[in-house]
């Protein structure tokens, strides 16, 4: 490496020792390097990193560090919350298949009867009241 | 305890944080907060989008701190991080984008950029927009010359190839290119004002 391609690793501070001792000898002598060094100060100087907006920083510890306390007590439990939904599904399936494995029956002919029984009377009603309103008009 | 924590390093920050220290979180947010922040917004170029992608890369490693491997190379982990998630906000906008994309004239020798014993613009430059002319620059520069100009505003070139997992050559050659290719931009910028005046 000529001593002219160090520039950058010498303004950066990435020399070692040794050979940032002998770079400083050869910027005496070298005026293209020295502009050159001259010019990568200026430009370290002016990218420095602004301050990054307060609200943003705010924004990431406001969904970290610093939620709501029910919410972290949630995310404290975080493994488990696959387990928990598993154990929810299946008590939900469990009962559902008991319940209609127990459901109650019916006895078709006393079903059949109480729907004559009523029916009747509802038909008779209804007869009956068609009947006055014919004679009404 | 705050002070403790200021001279703890990053390694023992992320692991405190994964024993349920939630304050050495925050100190690791506060320690990078400047630096990633406007790597983001130099490679977007939009304040929107590198606010959202800046709360992603700290969600990120708030939720996957774990995931982290202690070799005293957290920096490069949370870039690499940040860099992924800039890399996907552009190919969600176009799936061929690529950092590389606009590198070709990164790719042309030095001297062709700079020819030698060019004046550089330093005295005409020398003026309170010096800072503002090399900013307005270096956005100009092709997108992986102008990663790693800022880059190395936070982190040595061995980890930055760490970070953008490249070769330490490749890394000094891109971070030379660009701060040629900075120098022609503001050489031809000052001729334009020459220009414009004349």
């Amino acid at each position: 490496m000529k001593p002219c391609d160090k520039v950058m690793l010498y303004a950066y501070g990435e020399l070692p020792e040794q050979e940032r001792i002998s770079f400083r000898q050869h910027l005496e002598q070298c005026a293209q390097c020295r502009a050159e060094l001259k010019f990568m100060q200026a430009q370290q100087a002016a990218l420095l990193a602004p301050a990054a907006p307060a609200k943003l920083v705010d924004a990431v510890f406001s969904q970290t560090t610093r939620r709501a306390p029910v919410y972290k007590w949630l995310g404290a439990f975080k493994p488990l919350w696959g387990g928990v939904l598993t154990a929810v599904l299946a008590v939900g399936l469990f009962t559902g298949g008991w319940m209609l494995e127990h459901r109650p029956g019916y006895d078709s002919q006393e079903v059949l009867a109480y729907m004559a029984a009523n029916l009747d009377e509802e038909y008779q009603t209804f007869a009956s009241d068609l009947a006055q309103l014919e004679a009404e008009f | 305890m705050a002070h403790e924590r200021n001279a703890l390093t990053d390694d023992e920050l992320v692991s405190d944080f994964i024993r349920g220290d939630e304050l050495a979180f925050e100190e690791l947010v506060l320690r990078y907060k400047n630096s990633l922040y406007q790597y983001i917004l130099v490679m977007t170029g939009d304040e929107g989008s590198a606010g959202d992608l800046f709360q992603e890369v700290f969600l990120s490693v708030y939720k996957n701190a774990s995931k982290y491997q202690a070799q005293g190379k957290f920096k490069a982990w949370l870039f690499r991080l940040a860099r992924n998630r800039v890399l996907n906000y552009f190919r969600d906008r176009d799936p061929l984008f690529s950092l590389d994309q606009t590198d070709e004239e990164g790719k042309e020798p030095l001297h062709e950029i700079l020819p030698s014993g060019e004046e550089l613009p330093l005295e005409t430059l020398e003026r309170a927009e010096l800072a503002q002319d090399i900013r307005r620059a270096a956005e100009a520069l092709p997108p992986k010359q102008r990663e790693i100009i800022y880059l190395r505003q936070y982190m040595s070139f061995k980890e930055i190839a760490e970070a953008l997992n490249l070769p330490l050559g490749t890394v000094l050659v891109t971070g030379h290119r660009a701060i040629k290719k900075l120098q022609h931009i503001l050489l031809k910028n000052r001729e334009v004002v020459y220009e414009t005046v004349r």
